[in-house]
């Protein structure tokens, strides 16, 4: 069976598409396109960008697409399910923590240095105001209604909408994977008795923590190591932003991997276990299963996934972190 | 008649397992069917997900693959001057066999 495999930038990552009959290359040349459009449409660092346009709006009800009303739904859809753990109206601490333009192709400082000089762990918590809530989409209306000034961000829920979208144009196929920067979603018609293999990888180490087997669904990854940069004044920063105190997340979990039906609820799921440290974690990953990885690096399968894995994870090395405040 | 008909029931009472030995066998076997189980959960091997994991120890980790050449096609192409190429397809080395394609990854992004 021949499968069309492409991998291009996109997202500020590289995305993958692979794609088996029939007409696997033009159904890869038109979800390209339509995930480049999509990131054209949805990317906060694209002055451009219908989302960009939203946040600089100065109405209240602004009209939308179909495409932006289904990310902001998507969003808010996130922060419900999570009680507003997963928060996408962190724009502007974001910006105050250092992530105010893309810093895709940038080379991150070591994790182990940045995790030997941050804080204390604890769990995130969701912002006491829950500005969310103030989120409305008019489908009747064809609008977005909030408080002028108060930005929106697509962020990771944005891929994982992107990858459920292609999965819906591409589930005629034989067999299809979107690859939309850790977030997958994979499926097909032919896929009984050949599932998807899916390697989890490590924040650090060569070597994947394991693999999975899925015929049909997703999984997305979050994690503190892709997104993180050495801030002026010596600390670290990075993109998982703890709600309540609008700072970089220090949980004690530097990666979630969540299996789930759709990528959209993987990629939540992931991202509220990384928020919620080790023990919060495996409540959001018991019911579709999942991995955490700690912050010595060990790994922690939970749920299901434990019966989808095709490896036995190798003996883990411990990394020494540096005593705090050393050089 | 007594000394004849007194060994018959001695017969029949010893080939009769007692209940305790009926019953400590049956224990016996439980645990014996038990223990084989619960090795093969704990080994991952759970029955009830067979087909699943029929699989796992044969399948190649890599799932994805590229467009692959066909080799039927190109030999049938070639069939017009059959002999002089299968001779010389025979001398020559095997193709490199294409490069596995990379595993689909899930990374934080």
């Amino acid at each position: 069976m021949s499968e069309h495999d492409v991998a291009f930038p996109c997202m500020g990552c590289e995305l993958r598409l692979v794609i088996g009959p029939p007409d696997a290359a033009a159904a890869a040349a038109a979800a390209r396109a339509e995930l480049e459009w999509i990131d054209a449409q949805l990317s906060r660092f694209r002055p451009d960008s219908e989302l960009s346009r939203l946040n600089a709006d100065p109405r209240t009800a602004v009209p939308a697409s179909p495409l932006l009303r289904a990310a902001v739904r998507a969003a808010v859809w996130a922060a419900q399910r999570t009680d507003g753990l997963v928060d996408p109206t962190l724009v502007g601490a974001l910006e105050r923590a250092g992530y105010a333009r893309s810093r895709a192709g940038e080379t991150a400082p070591p994790l182990a240095a940045a995790l030997g000089e941050a804080p204390p762990r604890r769990p995130a918590r969701p912002q006491p105001g829950a500005r969310w809530r103030l989120i409305e989409v008019d489908e009747a209306a064809g609008s977005v209604s909030r408080p002028p000034g108060l930005a929106i961000d697509s962020g990771g829920i944005g891929k994982g909408l992107a990858a459920d979208l292609l999965a819906r144009r591409l589930r005629a196929h034989a067999r299809f994977a979107v690859d939309a920067a850790g977030d997958l979603r994979v499926g097909g018609t032919r896929t009984a008795g050949r599932a998807h293999e899916i390697e989890i990888a490590h924040p650090w180490e060569k070597a994947p923590v394991g693999t999975l087997r899925i015929a049909d669904g997703a999984v997305a990854t979050s994690g503190v190591g892709s997104r993180l940069w050495a801030r002026p004044d010596g600390g670290y920063g990075h993109h998982l932003l703890d709600p309540a105190s609008g700072l970089p997340a220090w949980t004690g979990v530097i990666a979630a991997t969540a299996l789930a039906p759709t990528a959209l609820e993987a990629e939540t799921r992931a991202k509220a276990a990384l928020l919620s440290g080790p023990l919060g974690a495996r409540r959001w990953l018991a019911e579709h299963g999942g991995v955490i990885v700690n912050d010595d690096g060990t790994p922690e399968w939970i749920g299901p996934a434990r019966r989808q894995r095709l490896q036995q994870p190798r003996p883990r090395v411990r990394i020494a972190l540096p005593p705090a405040g050393a050089a | 008649m007594t000394t004849e008909a007194s060994p018959g029931p001695r017969r029949r009472s010893g080939r009769r397992p007692r209940p305790r030995d009926v019953a400590v066998g049956a224990l016996a076997l439980f645990l014996v069917i038990f223990v084989l189980l619960a090795v093969q959960l704990a080994s991952g091997r759970d029955p009830a997900l067979a087909p699943a994991s029929a699989t796992v120890g044969t399948q190649r980790p890599a799932v994805v693959q590229r467009i692959p050449v066909e080799p039927e096609d190109s030999e049938e192409g070639d069939g017009s001057s059959e002999d002089e190429d299968s001779g010389a397809q025979s001398h020559q080395p095997a193709p490199a066999p294409a490069p596995a394609p990379a595993p689909l990854t899930t990374r934080a992004s």
